[in-house]
């Protein structure tokens, strides 16, 4: 039989809530610049952006987690994360901007406005592969530091957050392919994050800077 | 209505967004196995319920991160090792 009861102590349970509550914000914005980006691209391509989008951000999670205190000692990492989402967020704006002049006047036989879907596959794939890799910067610290001592809350945040993403994602395209204009609150959501990003980073860099 | 917002004051302020962003998820789950379940919800028109799913789910996602990780973080662990500072 398999001992859990070291699971069960105040101290794991707690390690366990910790790593739901980060993976959930994790997941979070993974989610919406995966779902965000798959959102351009035609059905067959969709999935594999949002797979693509899944492998990429697990990767660097877990690789980042590897040197997390490596890269504690770099100083101005965050403000370099938060400046290439920030660049993400200009691409994925230009995207949307530019796809709702394509879409203007273009109706198909049943006097519905057409769709066209302009951007390619490798677009999107760079696209969430360069988010991923600033979003990954962020918050793979905090997971390290919740779950030091409890291997199987960091395996099962891991695996939570895989699916979470895997399925937010899927559900966030589906609607943005129906209903565009919701793109924008998307967008809107990822230049917080790369704002929040920038902010701390910088407050990071400024005592360097002035001393 | 009433007693969200209820709850809303009585919750602790640091869980508030947390715990609306675990519910809306939940509620995007439980939409989209209604949908699973019975394919009419995801026939309606003009919103079916994976547009209702995929709208809660951005709430969510937008609720976690707008919510304050560290507090939260804070808040979960055990009382002995909780900081003094937050009272």
């Amino acid at each position: 039989m398999v001992d859990i009861s070291h699971l069960l102590t105040g101290e794991a349970l707690a390690a366990f809530a910790q790593v739901i509550m980060i993976d959930l914000v994790l997941a979070g914005d993974n989610a919406v610049v995966i779902g965000l980006a798959a959102a351009g691209l035609p059905q067959e391509q969709r999935r594999r952006a949002i797979i693509v989008g899944i492998i990429a951000a697990t990767v660097l999670r877990i690789a980042f987690a590897g040197v997390a205190i490596e890269l504690l000692h770099i100083v101005g990492l965050l403000l370099a994360g938060g400046i290439l989402l920030l660049w993400v967020c200009w691409k994925m704006w230009r995207e949307l901007r530019s796809s709702g002049h394509e879409g203007e006047g273009m109706f198909n036989g049943n006097g519905n406005a057409a769709a066209v879907p302009r951007k390619t596959f490798a677009q999107a794939a760079w696209q969430i592969v360069m988010a991923d890799i600033s979003m990954s910067l962020d918050n793979v610290l905090a997971v390290a530091g919740a779950a030091r001592d409890h291997p199987a809350a960091l395996v099962f945040g891991l695996g939570l957050s895989i699916v979470l993403m895997g399925l937010a994602a899927n559900f966030i395209a589906g609607l943005l392919v129906k209903h565009r204009w919701i793109a924008y609150v998307g967008l809107a959501i990822i230049l917080y994050v790369a704002g929040d990003m920038i902010w701390r980073g910088a407050l990071e860099v400024w005592p360097g800077l002035a001393g | 209505m009433l007693a969200l917002a209820v709850l809303i004051f009585l919750l602790p302020p640091e869980i508030v967004l947390p715990l609306f962003s675990v519910a809306a998820l939940a509620g995007a789950a439980i939409v989209a196995l209604a949908a699973l379940v019975a394919p009419r919800f995801a026939a309606l028109k003009p919103v079916n319920a994976w547009d209702v799913a995929g709208a809660l789910t951005l709430i969510g996602c937008a609720a976690a991160i707008l919510g304050e990780i560290e507090p939260l973080l804070e808040y979960l662990k055990p009382m002995p090792e909780r900081s003094n500072a937050r009272g």
